[in-house]
């Protein structure tokens, strides 16, 4: 598909579909949301920022939900990138038949039921900082964004307040994972020889099986929960799996978010990323946010000689947002990052053999996110 | 186990949930279609119906909640006293809803006479209109209201 016919088959499928028909029974719902941002580092590059400033971070996407029936609901996501070069994909494209509230059966490629934020992953009105914390939503081989095969999911509601949120599924993930051949073997081979470094690599994980589950409690807008998943790395005879915990506590001014995931691979990688965010309005408009967000890789059947700051990524951020509406936000944050996890020079193998490998950033991120 | 217990209560009181009763202070009446069977609901019964957290009346049939439009004042006390959220949170939650692929908001409408007229054609329907607007009661149920 060309640049041109990505950039328009939104607005066709916008305009074809038609907001009065899309209200005619109720049966066609359109959404869609989009960031752009500016992003600017003190030397390495990290997230969409680099030393000489960058304008490129702009996504956009378009949700589709059509009820043909009372139980059966098709829902897709198309999702277009142009940060670093033109890409499109589908987000998520399935079918639910409703069975009960406690029962839904849903098949396709799923938005991935795991933590809190992986279900609107690149939403950014839903969030308080521009981006999500890297610790577990970069690429670390912790979070899929959505799983191919079919699922369960359903709510049971007590009428004391108390609630519980569950998903069950199994089928194949898609992953990029950033640095997994500098977390492997990789390195040293790029260190040495001074071979081309590709430090993104994608996986397959097939034979997934994950759940998640979530209590909703009677204190208004407080949940906690555990999910997790298993499943073999193909073309290896490694298994990948995860498992952490969640809680969030939303009040009208506040929000506080905290997520744990720990991740073991057959090689012995062990991953631990912990994050903890809190924000506050000040008034209708004005939020301040605050964040830390840690994650730490260690090798328990590798011995690795790379550096360690290269198996490190531990973040402090700070943002001030400015909500026209909930529709529609300006978010300037700053980013101070120790270790080279994720924030790394443009060529890593030239720093490394020079030793000028800075393992401090930081990042400043200015940008407008909205939805519809 | 105690911590956590001890953790929940002092939440229950730092962020109370914001339910009060729509009862006779209310601005607004709960509506529904002369066939439905009900004719009392809970506060936090309702807010389920309109948050689709429930979708199911007793009967087995599909509840279809409807919203009066977004800059309605009626509308805004409705979701603070019954939902128990402020509208901006409301909508918060439907993004969320929406993106992650669960759910879509109820139907809107701009007007009373248009939601007690969706209320009249659909038998599974719900709504709230104005306590100002004249209401007979041959053609839609006011549903009585409790904690």
């Amino acid at each position: 598909m060309s640049r041109i016919t990505r950039c328009i088959a939104p607005i066709i499928l916008f305009l074809g579909a038609g907001a009065g028909f899309s209200q005619q029974a109720n049966k066609i719902h359109i959404h869609g949301f989009s960031s752009w941002g500016y992003a600017r580092t003190d030397g390495n590059e990290y997230l969409s920022g680099e030393e000489s400033g960058e304008y490129d971070y702009l996504d956009f996407a378009i949700a589709l939900t059509v009820k043909p029936t009372e139980y059966l609901q098709i829902k897709a996501q198309l999702y277009w990138n142009d940060t670093y070069e033109a890409e499109s994909s589908i987000d998520y494209a399935f079918a639910e038949w409703r069975f009960s509230d406690a029962l839904r059966f849903r098949i396709g490629d799923v938005k991935h039921p795991l933590g809190i934020y992986t279900e609107f992953f690149d939403v950014g009105t839903l969030r308080p900082f521009f981006t999500l914390p890297s610790s577990i939503y970069h690429d670390t081989g912790i979070v899929a964004e959505g799983y191919k095969g079919a699922g369960l999911t359903g709510i049971l509601q007590n009428a004391g307040g108390w609630g519980l949120r569950y998903d069950i599924y199994g089928g194949e993930f898609k992953m990029e994972i950033e640095g997994a051949d500098v977390t492997h073997e990789g390195l040293e081979k790029t260190f040495i020889e001074g071979a081309e470094e590709d430090s993104e690599e994608e996986h397959h994980v097939k034979n997934v099986l994950g759940g998640r589950i979530t209590i909703d409690t009677p204190v208004n807008g407080m949940n906690f929960g555990v999910s997790g998943y298993f499943g073999d790395v193909e073309g290896t005879e490694n298994t990948h799996s995860v498992y952490g915990f969640h809680g969030e506590l939303l009040s009208d001014q506040w929000s506080v978010r905290s997520e744990y995931y720990h991740h073991m691979d057959g090689d012995g990688e062990h991953i631990n990323a912990f994050y903890c965010e809190a924000s506050r309005f000040l008034g209708d408009h004005w939020q301040i946010a605050a964040r830390g967000d840690q994650l730490l890789t260690t090798f328990m059947k590798i011995n690795t000689n790379t550096p360690p700051s290269l198996h490190r990524h531990r973040e402090f951020a700070a943002s001030l947002n400015y909500w026209f509406n909930t529709y529609f936000v300006l978010k300037l944050s700053y980013h101070d990052v120790d270790g080279n996890r994720f924030a790394r020079p443009e060529s890593l193998d030239e720093a490394l053999l020079d030793g000028a490998l800075k393992e401090r950033t930081k990042l400043f991120l200015f940008g407008a996110q909205f939805a519809f | 186990m105690k911590i956590a217990v001890f953790f929940i209560v002092s939440c229950t009181y730092l962020f109370p949930a914001e339910f009060m009763v729509a009862g006779s202070d209310s601005s607004y009446n709960i509506i529904i279609h002369t066939t439905n069977p009900v004719s009392e609901l809970t506060v936090a019964k309702i807010s389920t119906y309109f948050l689709k957290k429930s979708t199911k009346w007793g009967n087995g049939k599909t509840v279809n909640p409807v919203h009066l439009k977004r800059s309605s004042v009626i509308r805004k006390q409705f979701t603070q006293e019954v939902i128990g959220k402020t509208p901006g949170r409301l909508e918060t939650y439907w993004q969320r809803q929406i993106f992650s692929g669960r759910e879509v908001p109820p139907l809107e409408k701009p007007t009373d006479a248009e939601v007690i007229r969706y209320i009249q054609e659909t038998p599974s329907a719900i709504g709230y209109v104005s306590k100002e607007t004249k209401l007979d009661t041959s053609q839609v149920k006011i549903l009585k209201v409790r904690k």
